[in-house]
């Protein structure tokens, strides 16, 4: 059912009677539950998709990442022909050079064990390591001339990496890395966003 | 990619396309809220949770108790919505193309939770509402006479007006 079905008099007539229930209802507390079930929904690894807001079942992780997350193997070197030893002695091989440059790139030298955050478990896709990306979603607040509008965001500083390495990159390139791998979290689907409705709604029924 | 979930019900032929979007919104809060209190269709209770699915990771990510209510994510209630609605109908369910979704409710409708078969005594079927439940939802909507024909469209008008102004609310969201 569009907007522009419902004619603009009535609308404004509606809106002008619930405006101080839109006002109240929707407040910094409010957004901070939406924030909440974003990275809950995470945590229980569904994602959404950007295009259609679908909700989807974020892409499983790959073995080596398990292996790496189960603290069963470390990748401490590449040979030559793209492939990776582990400190179990096994290999993977037939990587791409694409993949190997990535690999190469995110697994350089480390020691120690493997910390997750108690949110995951190794074999979970759900974007959980050490759980700092999830915990950075931040609700800020935005004064626009008379208005207040609200946004979720991540805040971008990071600490140490799961094997307890200063992180190289922020959450925000963190986010976008994600996104290109297919793994899209940030946004509501389009659940989260009846729910919402349906939730406003209730409110706003009242004033009626 | 998993069968469509939904259902059809019967309303007078004398509603209004608003009048049953009205309708139509009221069953979904049913659904829900009948759902999360651990209810089918026909009101009876669900089957209680198995020690799997109670010992599982996310069961406990989620922080559920034992009170059988459909929600985990809270994905698949929510994604139920007003499909299609015509003179004397109005359906109601998961979109098509919400292949996610529609493979959650048909494993809860059937009983089959990603089995090939159904799980004796395991069916939650949620989709769909009592006459007796329909009755009451149409009670709020009264048609019998010319006063009561006005009231219901004003509240009716005013009920689908607000659901648009929520939806533009939650598309003015900003998160990234």
């Amino acid at each position: 059912m569009a907007n522009n079905d419902i004619d603009k008099e009535i609308r404004n007539a509606v809106l002008k009677k619930v405006s101080t229930a839109i006002n109240k209802g929707f407040n910094q507390e409010y957004v901070e539950t939406i924030r909440d079930r974003i990275v809950k929904r995470t945590q229980l690894g569904i994602g959404v998709d950007p295009e259609t807001g679908a909700s989807q079942r974020l892409k499983p992780l790959a073995d080596v990442t398990k292996k790496v997350r189960k603290n069963q193997a470390r990748v401490i070197g590449i040979k030559g022909g793209g492939k990776i030893v582990y400190t179990d002695g096994t290999e993977e091989k037939g990587l791409s050079r694409k993949s190997r440059k990535t690999r190469k790139e995110s697994f350089k030298a480390f020691f120690g064990d493997v910390k997750l955050a108690k949110t995951t478990t190794p074999s979970k896709s759900n974007l959980t390591a050490t759980g700092q990306l999830l915990k950075s979603l931040t609700v800020i607040k935005i004064k626009i001339r008379n208005a207040v509008a609200f946004k979720i965001t991540v805040a971008d500083r990071r600490g140490r990496d799961m094997f307890g390495n200063p992180s190289k990159i922020g959450n925000k390139q963190l986010v976008e890395y994600l996104k290109e791998q297919g793994r899209t979290f940030l946004g509501l689907t389009k659940s989260q966003r009846n729910q919402i409705a349906k939730e406003i709604r209730q409110i706003l029924k009242k004033f009626l | 990619m998993a069968e469509q979930q939904k259902f059809t019900v019967k309303v007078s032929k004398n509603y209004s396309d608003t009048e049953r979007v009205a309708i139509g919104l009221d069953i979904i809060d049913h659904i829900i809220k009948r759902s999360k209190a651990g209810k089918d269709k026909n009101n009876k209770n669900f089957p209680g949770y198995s020690e799997g699915y109670t010992d599982s990771f996310d069961f406990k990510l989620a922080g559920k108790g034992k009170n059988v209510n459909l929600t985990l994510s809270g994905e698949m209630l929510n994604s139920i919505e007003i499909l299609e609605t015509k003179k004397g109908e109005i359906t109601i369910g998961i979109p098509k193309d919400d292949d996610f979704n529609n493979a959650k409710a048909e494993g809860n409708i059937k009983g089959t939770y990603g089995q090939s078969s159904p799980i004796r005594g395991k069916k939650r079927d949620f989709m769909g509402i009592s006459r007796k439940d329909l009755s009451s939802i149409k009670s709020d909507y009264p048609i019998n006479n010319k006063e009561n024909r006005e009231s219901t469209a004003n509240r009716a008008l005013d009920l689908v007006t607000t659901a648009a102004i929520s939806a533009e609310l939650v598309e003015g969201l900003d998160i990234g």
